[in-house]
């Protein structure tokens, strides 16, 4: 973390935590709070000696509904690390970042949202986090949605000269029809990096089918780099056809002012059908089969399946069994999954998980590795848990490895005086 | 202080400051009741139903004082006749639904509700779906209900989450990120969305969620390599740059003066053998850069230096017009190869 984002993110924080006092004492409707502590023991062989990390990582979220005004809100989601042992970071012995920290006014209808701080814009032809502001406004079935700010980068750089915007115009009609039309622009160091344009489809014109589309359009590379169909069908309330074709260009995700988005143009396409049943609430299968297609001939198919039966208190009680192949004669796999959840009483939830891959290839004279874990969820009261997790793996890399850890989560959530009619709650 | 212990410090006096505010806040109190046995009018214990403004469940029932008008509730002994646990305390009931009388008026409260003599009537979901059909069709769940974390409402609806939802949850997210947070806390889409670095794989975070379709589950390092040549694209979408070099370095999988690792086949840098480097790279050059530090910087330039081996994709001269302009803005990339003096010679 370099000193600029470290004190950007510092000074984001405390302006948070600031708001934050602000709305409790401005009398926030609800206000919760959820952490999770998670001591992570494992180790990471080297060529020359297995070096053992035991992190702590720290996750904490609070949120206010409704402070003052109804539709007021804030959320702050941040995490913390501390290196007990070895130092997973030559430079520090631990890490932390706020992974985002925004305050929002959702009006009671629904029509309006402002929001500013650190957060997750996800809206037609963007997918990113940013620093910065966001609104949405609709009405009559038209909308408008835009963003701008700083780019928050994955885990690279520093941010002088960056700057983001972006925005979508919608339609919807009153059934269930919407047309859209997105654009986004990412600089990074003033230099265009990103910048796409596009349109979204989906209808619902039948209650059992639902179609999708979205086009993107790259305006730096001037093509076409996500382009996506799909049709989902269900013929009865439990059985889900589903069939998808995509087209896709890498260089376009790398980002013009990456030295390697030049060498990056080999496109593909992705076919994909799925079939999902459940019966009862008691048996599900899902089976998935996908042929991509790269624009120099080359294929790489893919099919995936997996059933499971379901007893007792539903979805706390499961079996499975789970299979992929990956049809690739020189560089393909078989996966084989199989689990168990079986609650031994009233608070204690035993998991017992356990993965084969199958190599098609041999490594280090060694083409099979194995995966299982045990772990054990006691729910102490309805806010607080604590789940025991442990596993060992083999593979053709590392020799053994063994990993381990205990989460402590506490789920908080305090609701003061009334809540007024028509909020929307989140 | 180091800063980032300040942060790690702050995050768990705060977490600290939840818990206890949580233990200190919690409720209690239960009433052992029924209709059956209480008849008369209704609004003569719920006075404020039809007016009321809070969904706070107790403010809805009527106050013990209204109680006492039939019960002697001086008398200490017979509390445990209508307080239930009282000793050992119990979790308060929480009101799930964004429901006010107020604003559905209906002729009486037994249109809804059955007599008293009958005992209280559940309300079913097909009593609301005759005025709510259009909030049903899209979804707006949470215009009524309060809580609506049920696990297998998904399964009925049009998103459900059957194989392969991973893959494809964006085309919802993006047009209706609204119908995601009914369920999900926001929490839920920044523990993979977030900045990564740093953090566990999201397996490492939920490893008693066994039914989840986590992509990294297990041993995903024997399989990882075989999932990114099959479709290099999903794994851009969230790892970056230096997120494979970072890794296979602390690995030591980088080559280094300290080790001899090559995974190349036979051929590798043999034009004429099927095994040639270029189609590889072409298609994905993340996979060049995950070992070799620096990428095009400290290795394709070698041979790839103007003069050498072209690694201009097909077609890239035709679309340099139309790019000119990036690139005149942005010739880092470029300046990678060729020199500023024979760059700038190509058109002035």
């Amino acid at each position: 973390m370099t000193g600029k984002r470290s004190a950007s993110t510092i000074a984001c924080f405390l302006l948070a935590l600031i708001v934050f006092a602000f709305a409790a004492a401005a009398g926030a409707t609800t206000i919760a709070g959820h952490t999770t502590t998670l001591p992570y023991f494992y180790q990471e062989p080297d060529r020359n000696d297995a070096k053992s990390y035991l992190p702590i990582w720290q996750y904490s979220d609070f949120s206010a509904n409704d402070m003052g005004v109804t539709g007021l809100n804030l959320y702050l989601y941040g995490w913390g690390r501390i290196d007990t042992y070895t130092r997973m970071d030559n430079d520090s012995i631990g890490d932390g970042d706020l992974a985002a920290g925004y305050i929002e006014y959702v009006n009671p209808e629904d029509l309006v949202t402002v929001r500013a701080g650190r957060q997750y814009i996800s809206q037609g032809v963007t997918s990113s986090n940013v620093d910065g502001g966001y609104f949405m406004v609709s009405g009559w079935g038209f909308g408008l949605e835009g963003f701008g700010g700083v780019p928050v980068y994955t885990d690279y750089g520093t941010r002088a000269g960056d700057y983001c915007y972006g925005g979508r115009l919608f339609f919807r009609y009153k059934r269930y029809v919407e047309l859209s039309a997105s654009a986004d622009s990412f600089y990074e160091n003033r230099i265009p990096d990103n910048t796409h344009a596009g349109g979204e489809f989906r209808a619902w014109p039948i209650q059992q089918v639902m179609l999708d589309a979205h086009y993107y359009y790259d305006l730096i590379y001037n093509m076409p780099y996500d382009m996506k169909g799909s049709v989902r069908y269900r013929p009865i309330r439990d059985l889900q056809l589903l069939a998808s074709y995509e087209r896709l260009a890498p260089a376009s995700m790398i980002g013009k002012t990456s030295i390697f988005s030049i060498f990056t143009f080999d496109n593909y396409r992705v076919g994909t059908g799925s079939v999902s049943y459940r019966y009862k609430e008691r048996f599900e299968f899902s089976t998935a089969f996908s042929y991509v297609t790269f624009d120099d001939g080359s294929n790489a198919p893919k099919v995936d399946g997996g059933v499971a039966f379901f007893w007792g208190d539903h979805k706390q009680d499961a079996a499975g069994l789970d299979y992929r192949h990956l049809f690739d004669p020189d560089r393909g796999y078989d996966e084989t999954r199989a689990y168990v959840m079986q609650s031994l009483t009233k608070k204690l939830t035993l998991g017992l998980d356990a993965m084969t891959t199958f190599l098609s290839e041999s490594v280090n004279g060694v083409s099979t590795s194995f995966w299982g874990q045990a772990s054990l969820e006691a729910k102490i009261t309805d806010k607080f848990s604590i789940v025991g997790a442990g596993s060992i793996s083999t593979n053709p890399y590392l020799t053994k490895d063994a990993r381990g850890t205990l989460k402590i989560v506490y789920n908080g959530e305090h609701t003061f005086g009334q809540t007024p009619a028509g909020g929307v709650q989140r | 202080m180091n800063s980032r212990i300040k942060i790690i410090i702050g995050m768990i006096t705060l977490a600290a400051l939840i818990a206890i505010s949580g233990v200190l806040l919690a409720d209690s109190g239960a009433i052992r009741f029924s209709h059956k046995n209480h008849p008369g009018p209704c609004v003569d214990c719920h006075k404020e139903i039809l007016t009321a403004k809070t969904l706070v469940i107790k403010d809805h029932l009527p106050k013990m004082k209204t109680c006492g008008s039939c019960h002697d509730i001086e008398n200490k002994e017979q509390c445990d006749r209508c307080h239930k646990f009282l000793k050992a305390g119990y979790q308060a009931q929480e009101k799930t639904y964004n429901f006010f009388h107020y604003n559905h008026p209906k002729p009486d409260c037994v249109t809804c509700h059955g007599t008293m003599e009958s005992g209280k009537k559940r309300m079913m979901h097909k009593d609301c779906e005759e005025c709510h059909q259009d909030d049903i069709k899209k979804m707006r769940c949470i215009k009524c209900h309060r809580k609506f974390g049920t696990p297998d409402i998904e399964a009925l609806s049009g998103y459900r989450h059957s194989m392969g939802y991973v893959d494809r949850h964006g085309d919802d997210a993006r047009l209706e990120s609204r119908t995601c947070v009914q369920c999900h806390d926001a929490s839920f889409c920044y523990d993979c969305h977030a900045k990564r670095k740093g953090l566990p794989k999201i397996e490492v975070k939920f490893p008693e969620k066994l039914r989840s379709a986590f992509i990294h589950r297990g041993d995903y390092i024997t399989r990882h390599m075989y999932d990114l040549k099959q479709e290099p694209g999903k794994c851009q979408r969230c790892h970056g740059q230096t997120f494979c070099q970072d890794c296979h370095a602390r690995s030591g999988l980088t080559v280094s003066p300290k080790t001899s690792f090559s995974g190349h086949p036979a051929g590798w840098l043999d034009s004429s053998s099927p095994n040639f480097h270029s189609k590889e790279a072409r298609r994905n050059i993340f996979e060049c850069a995950s070992c070799h530090s620096g990428g095009a910087d400290s290795l394709c330039i070698k041979c790839h230096r103007e003069g050498g081996a072209d690694p201009h994709p097909p077609g890239f001269k035709g679309k340099l017009n139309s790019q000119l302009s990036t690139f005149h803005d942005n010739p880092k990339m470029c300046l990678n190869c060729h020199t500023r003096k024979r760059l700038c010679s190509y058109c002035h």
